[in-house]
């Protein structure tokens, strides 16, 4: 009985923190959007193309930008965001 | 029950299957070791309900019969007794109580009624191929260190097993680094299918493939495989989902390739990753003519080191996580390796010189602003 208490108080601790994780994810991906749709208006046609600079920046900014995870927070650095960012580079 | 072996036979028995007994578990009985007599054998089963390892082992059957054991007591008794001493079994069916009795002496134990043990799944008819074991357990050396130990995205924590017609490829990736190795296969697998298996229990099926000029047997169900190697099968549930399209992360064209003696770039490594921290797990390279430059410079000091290499391509600096270029560097079992680069923030892949069937991919470290 105690166990399964102690799991229980265990499991609720991890979803806390999994939406407090999930919170500031979303009010950076919030911000972001916003800074993004402003730097848009100044966009211009230079290679290479504002949408990829975009990505690279909400890559650099610490967001997947590969379709695994895209928009997630990412913890290190992500293969498949820096092979797609190469063949949007290609 | 009732039945004698020696402690030896017990033990290597009991310490082969006990990798499934879960280390926690709401269901008590898990942490019990079935034991069954069949014919002149004992049968001894384990599982965590995701995976499940059973052995076999000769012994003298008095009484035929079943019983559950408590696990870490029958084992570490099996532990402490001499090789060669004869261990007698016997359970009391009505009690699920089992004596066991050595040299002059007498141990009990209270156990689990065998009929609540969870029944072990069904080898299908048909066999998926034959391996060698040493060949697949190179091949998942060379894969499992980049097999993500995180949950949140199970399909990362397991191995793709790919069989086509004429090959076997298998391949991990945690999405930091991927490895790929492939085999030519002998003969064709009875189906072509792709599946994912769990790290974990290759893990533990690559300790038990110990045997040279000995096969392990493959059988796959829906969701689950099967492996029978020596007096051993483990079986385990499969990983649902989809395996990410990995061609896509594997550089087509490279624009540096660097050849280079694998041990040296592995030392030099090393010991620049010593002034690593935490936080700092970035050992960079220099690319230029033809030294490759390892350092790294650290609050508690900086190291360089020139290895004489052969370039061709563009020169650059780019960086990479000591850690996981380490692991990467000791599973190229060859002298010289090839190192090619496509550019300083986009992947790079390693491979032994002089052989196609193994690569590993690996990000470069870019700093997030
Ligand atoms: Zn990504």
């Amino acid at each position: 009985m105690e166990t399964r208490i102690s799991d229980m108080m265990t499991d609720l601790k991890r979803m806390k923190n999994h939406i407090e994780d999930l919170e500031e994810e979303n009010s950076q991906l919030r911000r972001q959007l916003s800074i993004m749709s402003g730097a848009g208006v100044q966009s211009n046609t230079n290679s290479p193309p504002a949408a990829l600079q975009n990505l690279v920046r909400l890559y650099q900014e610490g967001f997947h930008v590969c379709n695994l995870h895209f928009g997630r927070l990412r913890s290190g650095d992500c293969l498949f965001c820096s092979a797609f960012l190469y063949k949007k580079q290609e | 029950m009732q039945i004698s072996l020696p402690a030896e036979n017990l033990l290597n028995a009991l310490l082969t299957v006990y990798r499934a007994v879960p280390p926690r578990t709401p269901l008590p009985i898990l942490t019990g070791i079935l034991f069954e007599t069949k014919e002149n054998e004992l049968y001894i089963t384990a599982t965590d309900l995701e995976h499940s390892i059973c052995t076999y082992v000769s012994a003298t059957i008095e009484e035929p019969g079943a019983a559950v054991l408590p696990a870490r007591e029958i084992t570490e008794l099996a532990r402490r007794l001499h090789d060669t001493s004869i261990v007698k079994i016997q359970t009391d069916g009505q009690t699920n109580t089992t004596v066991i009795n050595y040299a002059q002496s007498e141990l009990t134990l209270h156990g689990f009624s065998p009929d609540e043990y969870p029944t072990m799944p069904e080898l299908p008819k048909e066999n998926l191929i034959n391996l060698p074991q040493q060949q697949l357990r190179k091949m998942l050396k060379q894969v499992l260190y980049a097999v993500s130990t995180e949950e949140h995205r199970p399909v990362f924590t397991g191995v793709l097993f790919e069989f086509t017609n004429e090959k076997l490829n298998v391949v991990a990736t945690d999405t930091h680094r991927l490895a790929l190795r492939s085999t030519l296969l002998d003969t064709q697998p009875s189906k072509l299918i792709n599946v994912i298996v769990p790290g974990k229990t290759l893990n533990e099926l690559s300790k038990l493939l110990v045997k040279e000029d000995s096969e392990v047997s493959i059988y796959v169900t829906e969701n689950q495989i099967f492996f029978l190697l020596n007096e051993v099968q483990i079986v385990t549930r499969l990983l649902a989902g989809n395996y990410p399209n990995y061609n896509l992360v594997i550089p087509q064209h490279t624009s540096c390739d660097v050849t280079l003696d694998t041990k040296e770039l592995l030392e030099a490594v090393d010991r620049a990753f010593l002034l690593s921290s935490p936080g700092r797990q970035t050992v960079f390279f220099q690319l230029q003519e033809n030294t490759l430059t390892v350092f790294l410079n650290a609050q508690t000091g900086r190291i360089r080191e020139d290895l004489q290499v052969n370039i061709t391509g563009d020169q650059m600096d780019i960086g990479f996580n000591g850690r996981y270029l380490m692991d990467a560097l000791k599973t190229i079992n060859s002298e010289q390796l090839h190192f090619k680069f496509t550019g300083p923030t986009t992947p790079a892949l390693l491979k032994p010189a002089g052989q196609d069937e193994y690569i590993s991919v690996l990000v470069p470290a870019i700093p997030q602003q």
